[in-house]
């Protein structure tokens, strides 16, 4: 199993979109979404709406996303990894003052159909090598409230911090750090289908690196 | 500076070649030698005066009156948003605006306080393009923004002219997006250039110090049968009114 992590540029995004890959993996997340509190932040519909909406919809909101972090502009970083030359997930972030932060991320299976490869300890060494690279050294993660990726994290923790190689990310440092609250406001500007103000909590945790 | 090709007009290559010629390559000029006309059928929005009928380049008969009508742009596309972290807004503006459209005011992308390009290679200019001669849009008309404002989960479409107020001069208008080389493949599926229709009717008209504003928003809520202008990106596309 041959692992590449890349850092997208808009004009990839764009290709992604036009190719359907950013639908296809909306299709393969939403169901993990729809397993914990997860919600669009500003999103000025109700969660029913949402969820109601034709994949292309949401595949625009996650280029949309995706397009703003893949610009760079706050340090906004798109990572995606590739397994055997396949795309299997995209990660929007963004690097600020040393750390890098998680913020999103959407995942697929392989070509082969599974997921497997999440456990792969070199999916996680060649992505935590490209965050380094930028300049990372602490990364945040942010995770909806009631999410069963809380567990996953935990699981991940005790699944990786004794394997030896595992030698890029210390995963026996990862801590929950607690609930923080963000708020945010469009300044003024009224856009179609965003809420002026809006807050969102979500669970912190921060992880070293070797 | 670039124009819409004259409907009313004898069209020839060189009229053509002067408004269409670098297909697939934005605003990276093509010698118009260079150009065929394979090429330019990947362009126009209609083979033989049938609307969205390309699919594949050499298998359809072509007419000069096919570009009538029309012109070439690139869009630009670019995002904004609120904050710098998980639960952030985003914006994405795509498409082209002059100084004076209304995009310019909330991304002002080139210095000259637009965006996007309003003709094909060399010739595309930032200020407008005269829609004089195209459907029947009043002499001394500019196309002044063709953009979108896209956020959550959808966004709104804008077409701004400068005119006297007039809720009149075209009644459909056809988006075609470019590919480079006509299509473009992701695993075993190809995807051709693929034109848009957006009839007038869909639109709410507004008009403002001059400017004629039609918009529609598509999206949760708004039209869900009309596809905004953001599947524009960051391409080369032509338009067409009638």
């Amino acid at each position: 199993m041959e692992f590449e992590d890349k850092i997208l540029t808009t004009d990839d995004i764009t290709e992604l979109y036009i190719t359907g890959v950013i639908e296809d993996l909306y299709l393969n997340s939403v169901g993990f979404f729809n397993k914990g509190t997860y919600n669009y932040p500003g999103a000025d519909f109700t969660k029913e709406e949402v969820q109601a909406a034709d994949p292309n919809l949401h595949a625009m909101y996650w280029t949309n996303l995706c397009m703003y972090y893949a610009s760079g502009q706050n340090g906004g970083v798109v990572f995606s990894m590739h397994v055997n030359g396949y795309l299997v997930n995209i990660t929007l972030g963004y690097i600020q003052d040393g750390a890098y932060h998680l913020c999103n991320t959407l995942i697929r299976p392989d070509k082969d159909g599974t997921r497997g490869f999440m456990r792969n300890p070199e999916y996680h060494n060649n992505r935590a090598t490209n965050e380094k690279s930028l300049g990372a050294t602490i990364a945040y993660s942010y995770c909806d409230v009631g999410s069963p990726m809380n567990d996953t994290f935990m699981a991940y923790k005790n699944h990786f911090g004794p394997i030896e190689e595992c030698n890029i990310r210390n995963w026996d440092t990862l801590k929950h750090l607690g609930q923080v609250t963000q708020n945010y406001s469009t300044s003024g500007q009224d856009w179609d289908g965003v809420k002026s103000e809006y807050n969102v909590v979500f669970e912190k945790y921060s992880m070293e690196y070797y | 500076m670039s124009g819409f090709i004259d409907k009313t007009s004898n069209i020839d290559a060189a009229e053509i070649a002067a408004e269409y010629r670098t297909p697939d390559q934005g605003v990276s000029a093509k010698s118009n030698s260079n150009v065929t006309w394979n090429e330019y059928r990947k362009m126009t929005p209609r083979a033989n005066q049938a609307v969205n009928a390309i699919t594949t380049a050499g298998s359809q008969t072509l007419q000069a009156r096919d570009f009538g009508g029309t012109a070439g742009m690139i869009s630009h596309n670019q995002a904004v948003t609120t904050g710098t972290s998980k639960g952030a807004s985003t914006v994405t503006y795509t498409g082209v605006s002059s100084p004076t459209g209304s995009g310019a005011a909330f991304l002002n992308a080139n210095s000259g306080g637009g965006f996007g390009n309003f003709g094909l290679g060399s010739s595309g200019g930032t200020s407008g393009i005269s829609l004089t001669g195209v459907a029947s849009f009043p002499s001394g008309s500019t196309l002044h923004a063709l953009y979108m404002a896209a956020s959550g989960f959808g966004g709104t479409s804008y077409i701004e002219v400068s005119a006297s107020n007039s809720n009149s001069g075209w009644t459909t208008m056809y988006l075609r997006s470019l590919y480079p080389g006509g299509s473009t493949t992701s695993g075993s599926s190809t995807f051709y250039n693929f034109t848009f229709t957006y009839p007038r009717s869909d639109f709410t008209y507004t008009y403002t110090s001059g400017k004629r504003q039609w918009s529609v928003y598509t999206g949760i809520g708004g039209n869900m049968t009309l596809t905004g202008f953001s599947i524009l990106l960051n391409r080369p596309f032509t338009v067409e009114f009638v």
